[in-house]
């Protein structure tokens, strides 16, 4: 058989495994499927993602109009870009197809096929070509979306909406390829870092492009002198430069670690299990998860993205109070909420004793308990970008509350792994927590609703400061982020296998 | 049981020299030396934890040794340039499901079988004799996902013999099977055996060994502690009491004076 034709094997190989996913939802089998255990549940299950997707365009629809009252159609495109690509790939992925079944046995399997290394190469990247479709069909329609908000009122920031889209898709490319060959999810976790890290190069020079001898010329070539200013450091990009290394070098580093043991799996189809048997110390068993990591760096990495705008921004003579109140504030915000869900894992594990009368209660009870327990504790974590906002502002009193806002964060980050886990059943091992982070199910529903609603008022608090049409459009925009994290967590919610019991255990009654 | 009855044959089907493994402080293998003649049932027993699995994984090439080398068809199995070619001269079932769970033990058959040039037809009629022998027809179009632990034991070897490979490697074929199975699985590979098919098969169940193998090896401690050619039906009996005096005999039966309930 001629070598196009054995890919053409593999590539079969993975058309058929995602045709068995699509026949498991379908005959009610998976995450999706036993949300009502019929044909219908699959179809259900995609459209409250896509429901959910369709709450965080609004939301980020919202913020755009809210900002465009101000003309800043550099910090709209650069915000949709950032938000509304990962949103829909997420919210459309884990509606169309749940969580890839067997990834481990799949590596096993694939590993003792009789492969050249070029073919074992192609397969691999077949597979995540297979498994990350709907993120590939999601990124042109969020161009299309960023560049149509962008243009909104023909005063397009034009310069931007190119770049941002060839950046996006190259790093999306390259996010895939290196996927194939490094290692699967690993390095996919570190795709929105760098995803955060590329706009932050690509922004932070827009003073530059816009009255340099580049201005009105084609993407390439401002693409390439974004890269080039942002690399040397001059023209006002040192931060993007400095997280840009930052982050090219947390890369290259999980890179070098993970890479031979990528290669040893994928020659042997067996993990290199040699270093988890040294029993690391606590922080390390904590961070050694590929998925805490990448939540720690995607919050710094967004920090810096935000701090990166302001100062770009700032550059182009763009000043304005509110603006820059809202940008250290989402940078605080991102900064506190990185660390919340370790935090939560951690702390979660003390707290499972608190709430143990939880999981004795009636299920609607306990459904009810724990969504208003995660919206109270929504609200304390709120307070943390807000005091954060006050610190930076003011003297010692706002340092003390700034200090009582990362309590309060440490609270809520600990009652919601409590909460978490205690709908979870306890972890066999402190690194493999069933918690917020690498649970399963609606135990990962706490974080991201607690995420998604504090952001929310402290938007709201900070545009308050600004004209009255900004702090109308403001809630406006806040209300979308409340209705679209509240949606986007019911649907994880309902589409989790547990949630799927509580949801039949409200319709049917207890068991028995 | 002797310690080396099978003389060094010119070309065997799997030779090894010297092998050593070590996990840690634990020597898995210990100078290891063992020929496999080609075309011979060639059964490994030994205790838990003797490096039966270890030696399956490093001829499998799924392991490295430290030391010493192998020789799988005459292809070195660690050897990345020539492990490709090896691969499509065996089949293999190891002590994990080595299909797509996710899909139909025929599509699983299809996808191999395809790779090494079979055309559908031939794959569908091969599958469909294996399964008709293995009385496995009702599982051949199910996901492997659905099946239990010895339907995908019987899939595996199923999806492995499809491609008629010269040798097989099989750990533990008839763990997990029911007895009509385990009995069907071993006259299979009597048959392939008589076609000239080479089989290196782990287990623990002695008395299939006696019935059917060519050979068996004793491994205890990762030293060959006995190797002995079956023949005629006398060389057959008794040997599960062969193999546990190899193996140091058994232990004394225990008091249990304290277990009165």
């Amino acid at each position: 058989m001629s070598g196009a034709g054995r890919i053409g094997v593999l590539v079969s190989l993975h058309a058929a495994l995602v045709r068995a996913r699509l026949r498991r939802a379908l005959a009610g089998v998976g995450p999706a499927g036993e949300l009502a255990g019929s044909g219908l549940a699959g179809v259900s299950g995609a459209a409250l993602g896509l429901a959910g997707a369709a709450f965080f365009a609004l939301m980020v629809r919202s913020l755009v109009a809210t900002l465009a009252v101000h003309g800043e159609h550099e910090l709209c495109a650069a915000l949709a870009g950032a938000l509304v690509p990962l949103t829909l790939a997420l919210a459309l992925a884990v509606a169309l197809l749940g969580r890839p079944p067997g990834a481990a046995a799949h590596r096993r399997a694939f590993a003792l096929l009789p492969l050249t290394r070029t073919e074992r190469v192609a397969g691999d990247l077949a597979r995540a070509l297979s498994v990350d479709l709907p993120a590939l069909v999601a990124w042109p329609g969020a161009l299309a979306l960023v560049v149509g908000l962008a243009a909104a009122d023909g005063r397009a920031a034009l310069a931007v909406a190119p770049a941002a889209g060839a950046l996006v898709v190259l790093a999306g490319l390259a996010a895939l390829a290196g996927r194939a060959v490094v290692g699967s999810r690993r390095l996919g976790a570190w795709r929105g870092p760098i995803l955060c890290g590329l706009f932050a190069t690509l922004l932070a020079p827009l003073a530059p492009w816009r009255d340099g001898p580049a201005d009105g010329g084609p993407a390439g070539l401002l693409l390439r002198l974004a890269v080039r200013t942002a690399l040397d450091g001059r023209a006002d990009a040192w931060l993007a430069s400095a997280a840009m290394t930052a982050i090219a070098a947390a890369a290259v580093a999980t890179s070098v670690v993970w890479l031979p043991e990528r290669l040893h799996e994928t020659e042997t189809g067996r993990p290199r299990r040699a270093r988890a048997r040294r029993a690391p110390r606590l922080p390390a068993r904590i961070m050694r998860h590929p998925r805490a990591r990448a939540q720690l760096a995607q919050g710094i990495a967004t920090a810096a993205l935000a701090l990166a705008v302001e100062y770009a921004l700032a550059a182009r003579g763009i000043r304005a109070r509110w603006l820059s109140d809202g940008v250290f504030v989402l940078a605080a915000w991102s900064a506190a909420t990185a660390p919340a869900p370790l935090m939560a894992n951690v702390l979660g594990l003390g707290g499972r004793a608190a709430v143990e009368p939880l999981r004795l209660a009636p299920s609607p009870g306990r459904l009810l308990a724990t969504m208003l327990g995660a919206l109270s504790l929504a609200g304390l974590a709120a307070l943390a970008p807000v005091c954060a906002w006050a610190a930076f502002r003011g003297g010692t009193a706002a340092l003390l509350l700034a200090g009582i806002a990362g309590l309060s964060a440490l609270a809520a980050s600990a009652g919601a792994g409590a909460i978490a886990s205690a709908l979870w059943p306890a972890p066999r091992r402190l690194d493999r927590l069933d918690g917020p982070v690498d649970g399963s199910g609606a135990a990962r529903v706490i974080v991201p609703l607690a995420q998604a609603v504090a952001v929310a008022p402290a938007f709201a608090a900070v545009m308050a400061q600004g004209a009255a049409r900004a702090t109308l459009l403001a809630s406006a925009a806040a209300a979308a982020t409340l209705v679209g994290g509240a949606g986007c967590a019911l649907g994880r919610l309902l589409v989790a296998r547990r949630g799927a019991r509580i949801i039949e255990r409200l319709v049917t009654g207890p068991p028995g | 049981m002797d310690e080396q009855v099978t003389p060094r044959a010119p070309d065997p089907a799997i030779r090894v020299a010297r092998l050593a493994r070590r996990y840690g402080a634990v020597e898995a293998l210990v100078a290891l030396d063992l020929d496999v003649p080609r075309g011979s049932f060639f059964a490994l027993v030994g205790r838990n934890g003797a490096g039966k699995s270890t030696l399956f994984r490093i001829i499998a090439g799924l392991q490295q040794p430290d030391s010493g080398t192998v020789r799988v068809l005459g292809a070195d199995p660690s050897d990345r340039a020539g492990r490709t070619a090896l691969r499509r001269r065996l089949g293999l079932v190891p002590d994990f499901s080595p299909l797509f769970g996710p899909l139909t033990v025929r599509e699983n058959a299809l996808i191999l079988g395809r790779l090494l040039g079979l055309d559908r037809g031939a794959i569908t009629a091969r599958l469909d004799e294996l399964a008709r022998a293995l009385a496995a027809e009702g599982t051949i179009d199910r996901p492997l996902d659905e099946l239990s632990g010895g339907q995908r034991k019987l899939a595996a070897l199923m999806v492995a013999m499809v491609p008629a490979p010269e040798l097989l490697l099989l750990d533990e074929p008839f763990a997990g099977l029911d007895p009509i199975a385990s009995r069907a699985v071993l006259d299979l590979l009597c048959a392939l055996r008589e076609r000239g098919v080479t089989l290196f098969v782990t287990s623990h169940d002695l008395a299939l060994v006696a019935r059917g193998a060519t050979h068996v090896a004793v491994l205890d401690g990762g030293r060959l502690v006995g190797i002995e050619r079956l023949g005629d039906a006398a060389s057959r009996t008794d040997l599960d009491e062969r193999i546990l005096d190899a193996l140091g005999r058994r232990t004394a039966p225990p008091d249990l004076a304290w277990y009165a309930p």
